[in-house]
Formats: structure tokens, C-alpha cells, sequence
């Protein structure tokens, strides 16, 4: 955990980038998960939810 | 209960914005967490419902980061050619004035941009300017936030309106009139907020003259043109006429010049250059049928179907946002950063190196404001498909009973704080506040005006919004400043809407 804190500190780019990136990106399968009822939906809304955790962290 | 439910989003991130001074990034996720667990737990959204919220949101954060980064790439390709400066260096030559300044670029400028751009445009544009110009980054920030407000319904060539439009089915002579009327009173009001937030009360006292001549012109030609019946050009020939009157306004309040330095045309022309074309583009994409219908082809839709909550609340199906790829406002400035780097470069007014600084210095700049921009509309999104919003609402509407009308243009506002878009909150709540007010015999036509007012100039107080300024004015992880200062001024502007608005439904009713 410092480890991470420590990078989301020192790389704010990259921190940012990641964060963003997964808020973004699992939205376009979400689309076909959630009209085909696929459990898939949960993890993919799993990733959104650890972007903005991550964006949380980003001090 | 569920009211109280549906504000915490809101409130943690307003008091970890303003108080504990939190950058949007932050507070934008506890505010999509808090929202997303309050939606699954009390409001009965299931996970499909969830999903699609979540990909409705991608559209418009999509929507909005196009804006944006282009906004941010056409700043740079004119600052590393050192346009901003020149411009910065030429503006005292007609008036070295701050506040006649703020009123000419900050207010009529702003205003005209918004005529012509949509979601955004004129901060993300004119704030960077008035920084080169030497303005405060809050200032910057804060005058172009405020002085395009009064024309947000009318502008974007009236996009907000015909969302009225539609949402009520009532016709644009019935709602045209009191909308501009509403908007052009709050124009004056604008104008001297913009000259107090740049010079304090003893600027006041001076610009005061200006200030009202210009706010008076650019309210009656808005109010003038949507009585004519092309409401989709008022808030663009509003401030086209603000900005004529400015110039002979601006040569009788000029004063003191400490650059005396002999003004170089030349090289004005070419650094205006930039900021000419994107108009040119603009009004060519958008005026000429031809062009506009050239460029509109590609379009990215999806559609959705029919959400229910457990609780019964229904969002009906359709497509969601739809995104004209080529046409697109954040495409139009990407084709204007493009014609001006070829510009500027022509002029020979690049450095080794330069196109590499312009792209990384663009990238560094946007990604934090593109966290919180979409963790905010993701909130949104999820309290929208809840029936979050809708309800706080209806807790707004049955707490005020006939004092209603006094709360139409707060609840416009939300609906813009919420979704930061004059669009999406006529869309959210335009037939809400049609059948409150038809149920306690109110003119429609006020309430609706309140509406559209109240939704234009809360607007700017929206955190996405306010983050495309602050991350343009170099101000990254101050929004929550940024949103104290404007909490006053459109507090007042809000306030001064929902007076009126009683005062015509009074008169009305008589």
C-alpha cells in the first residue's frame, strides 16, 4: 500500500492516466454485458469502481 | 428521507470542494461511490440499470472531453507561438482598463463564443487568454464563467431551448418571450458581477456606465431576436452586439497603459488569426446547411432500452447522448488548432521542439481534469437513472407549495449543477415544472422561463464546468476555490431569477 501511495504521488501522470482509463474503458463491454444479462457486468463494474478508488488515492 | 438520500452525493461533494478544498478528481469519486451505493441500497437500482448508466455517462464524458481537449490543444498551439502574449501586449493599446477589459472579453466575447459554441467553449477558450492578459487565474476563471451565463439557453444556436421545446411541447413563441426577458435582465446583473469580481466596488462606480449600456444592448437584441422568431441566433447576435458597443465604449475608459511600446499589426493579425478562424469554422459548420450536413454524418449513437427502478422509477428508452464526430464543437476546435498551427508555423513563429511541447503539454494538463470530469457524470448519470434527481426535485416542488414559483429557477439550477447542462436540465425538468405548475394554476410560461434561466445560470457553478476552466486558467485541484467565488455571484443571479419570477407570476394571476 505505501508502495502504491508512493507512486501515485511521485507519477501523477501516469496515476491519472490509469484512473481515467479505468472509468473509460470497461464501460464499452458493460454495454453488451448488461443487454446480454452476462455476469460479466459485476467485474466490469468492478473496474470502474477501482478507478475511482484509485482517483481517490491521487492526492 | 429518500430527498435527504438523494442530496448526500451533492453535499459530499460540495463540502469536500469548498471546505476541505479537495480537487474535483477527489471529490468526484466519493461523490460517484457515495452515489452508486446509495443507488443500489435505497433507490432499487438494479445492476443492469447500473450498466447502462454507466455507459449513458461514458457518451457524455466522452461529449464533454472532446471540448476540452481541443480547447486545451488550440491554447497551446497559440501559446508556444507566443500569440497569447501578443495579445496580452496589444489589448492595453485599446484599453489597459482590468475591468473594461474583463467586460470586453470576459463578458461580451464570452457571450458572443457561447452564441456560436456550446458546452464550455468560451471559459475553456477565454480563460487562458485572460491569464496571458495578466489577469489572476481566478479571475480568469471566474469573469468568462460568469459572463457567458446569460446566454447559455439561447446560445449553442439555441440548443437548450428547443430541449424546452421538446420536453414540454409547448411552441417557441409562448416560451421564447419570458425566457429572454428573464436572461436579458440577469445580462446587466452579469456585467456588473463581472466588473466587482475584476475591480472591486471602486471599479464599479467607474464602469458602471459601460457595463449597463453594454448589458442593456445585449439583453433587448437577445429579446428582440427571439421575438422576431429566431431564437437560435439570439444569444450569438446578443453578443455581437455587446461586442460593437464595447469598442467606442472602451476608448472613453482607457486607463493607464505602462507599455509603451508601438503596437505591431502584423504580428496582432497573425496571433488573432487563431481565434478568427475558429470563429469562421464555427459559424460555416453550424450556419451553412450544406457543411453542417456534410459533417454531421458520422454519428456515434446508442441506443437504450426501458429502465425501471424496484421502485418504480422509469427511464424511458431511446438513444443516448449522440455525438456528431465531425461536427462536434470539441472537432471544430480541433479543425481551428490545426489551421492556426499551419498559421503560425507559415509565420515562422515556432521554436525547435515546439510540436512536441504543444502534445505533451496538452496531455499533462487534461488528465486530471478528465478523472473528475468523468467520475462527476458518471454520479450524475446513476442519480438520473435512480431517480435521484427526480426526486430531490419533487422534495423542492411539495416543500415550497405556493411559494413555488420562487423555487422554479433553483431547480433549474440543480438540474444544471447536476448534469452541467442548461440541455439536460430542460430535458430532466421541464415537464416536472409544466405540470406543478399547471396543478397550482401558475403561468406556464413564467415558471418555464425560471426554469430555463435558473438551469443557464447555475450552469456555471456545475463541477464539470468548473473544472474545464480551472484546468485551462492552470488552476488544477482548486476547483473548490474557484466554486466558493461563483457560489455567491450565481447564488444572487439565482436568487434575482426566482424574484422576478414571482413578481410576473403574480401579475400574471391578477
Amino acid at each position: 500500500m505505501k508502495r502504491l501511495l508512493t507512486w501515485l504521488e511521485q507519477d501523477r501522470f501516469r496515476a491519472y492516466s490509469l484512473s481515467f482509463l479505468l472509468m473509460v474503458l470497461p464501460c464499452f463491454p458493460l454495454y453488451f454485458s448488461a443487454q446480454a444479462g452476462s455476469w460479466w457486468s459485476w467485474p466490469l463494474l468492478g473496474l470502474v469502481v477501482l478507478g475511482n478508488l484509485l482517483a481517490l488515492l491521487i492526492r | 428521507m429518500h430527498f435527504l438520500l438523494a442530496l448526500l452525493p451533492i453535499l459530499l461533494i460540495l463540502v469536500l470542494m469548498v471546505i476541505f478544498r479537495w480537487g474535483a478528481a477527489r471529490a468526484g469519486s466519493v461523490g460517484y461511490l457515495s452515489a452508486l451505493a446509495l443507488a443500489a441500497v435505497f433507490f432499487g437500482s438494479g445492476l443492469e440499470l447500473l450498466a447502462f448508466a454507466h455507459v449513458k455517462a461514458l457518451l457524455l464524458t466522452i461529449d464533454v472531453l472532446l471540448i476540452i481537449w481541443a480547447a486545451f490543444l488550440l491554447y497551446r498551439v497559440a501559446d508556444e507561438a507566443g500569440a497569447i502574449q501578443t495579445i496580452g501586449a496589444a489589448l492595453p493599446h485599446l484599453t489597459a482598463d482590468r475591468g473594461m477589459q474583463a467586460l470586453i472579453i470576459g463578458w461580451a466575447f464570452a457571450s458572443f463564443l457561447q452564441g456560436v459554441g456550446g458546452f464550455g467553449v468560451p471559459v475553456a477558450v477565454i480563460a487562458p487568454i485572460l491569464v496571458g492578459l495578466g489577469f489572476t487565474p481566478m479571475a480568469a476563471v471566474v469573469v468568462p464563467s460568469l459572463g457567458h451565463s446569460w446566454a447559455v439557453t439561447f446560445g449553442s444556436l439555441g440548443s437548450s431551448f428547443q430541449a424546452l421545446l421538446a420536453a414540454t411541447g409547448l411552441p417557441a413563441d409562448l416560451l421564447g418571450p419570458p425566457a429572454a426577458l428573464f436572461l436579458g435582465a440577469s445580462a446587466l446583473l452579469v456585467g456588473w458581477m463581472v466588473i466587482h469580481s475584476t475591480r472591486g466596488w471602486p471599479g464599479f462606480k467607474q464602469l458602471f456606465l459601460p457595463a449597463t449600456v453594454m448589458g442593456l444592448v445585449m439583453g433587448l437584441v437577445q429579446y428582440l431576436v427571439v421575438l422576431a422568431g429566431v431564437w437560435n441566433i439570439g444569444a450569438f447576435l446578443g453578443g455581437l452586439a455587446g461586442l460593437l458597443v464595447s469598442f467606442p465604449l472602451a476608448r472613453r475608459v482607457r486607463g493607464q497603459n505602462q507599455n509603451q511600446e508601438k503596437l505591431d499589426i502584423r504580428r496582432l493579425i497573425v496571433a488573432l488569426s487563431g481565434y478568427v478562424v475558429m470563429v469562421g469554422i464555427t459559424l460555416g459548420v453550424q450556419l451553412i446547411p450544406p457543411v453542417r450536413d456534410f459533417l454531421g454524418q458520422v454519428v456515434i449513437s446508442v441506443e437504450f432500452p426501458e429502465m425501471s427502478t424496484t421502485l418504480g422509477y422509469v427511464t424511458p428508452a431511446g438513444a443516448g447522448r449522440n455525438i456528431p464526430l465531425f461536427r462536434h464543437a470539441g472537432a471544430i476546435l480541433g479543425y481551428a488548432s490545426l489551421a492556426a498551427y499551419w498559421i503560425y508555423k507559415r509565420a515562422g513563429l515556432y521554436r525547435p521542439g515546439a510540436n512536441r511541447r504543444i502534445v505533451f503539454g496538452t496531455l499533462q494538463k487534461v488528465m486530471s481534469s478528465s478523472v473528475g470530469i468523468a467520475s462527476m457524470v458518471a454520479m450524475a448519470s446513476i442519480m438520473q437513472h435512480a431517480g435521484m434527481t427526480d426526486a430531490l426535485a419533487r422534495g423542492l416542488a411539495e416543500g415550497m407549495g405556493q411559494l413555488f414559483p420562487l423555487a422554479a429557477p433553483w431547480i433549474g439550477a440543480l438540474g444544471a449543477f447536476m448534469t452541467g447542462s442548461n440541455t439536460n436540465s430542460n430535458v430532466l425538468f421541464g415537464a416536472l415544472q409544466l405540470r406543478t405548475a399547471e396543478l397550482l394554476g401558475y403561468s406556464v410560461a413564467f415558471i418555464l422561463a425560471a426554469q430555463t434561466a435558473g438551469a443557464a445560470l447555475g450552469s456555471v457553478i456545475a463541477p464539470t464546468k468548473v473544472v474545464v476552466g480551472a484546468s485551462t486558467a492552470g488552476m488544477e485541484g482548486k476547483e473548490g476555490d474557484v466554486m466558493r467565488q461563483l457560489f455567491v455571484y450565481t447564488g444572487l443571479l439565482v436568487l434575482f431569477i426566482s424574484l422576478i419570477s414571482l413578481a410576473s407570476v403574480l401579475l400574471a394571476n391578477r
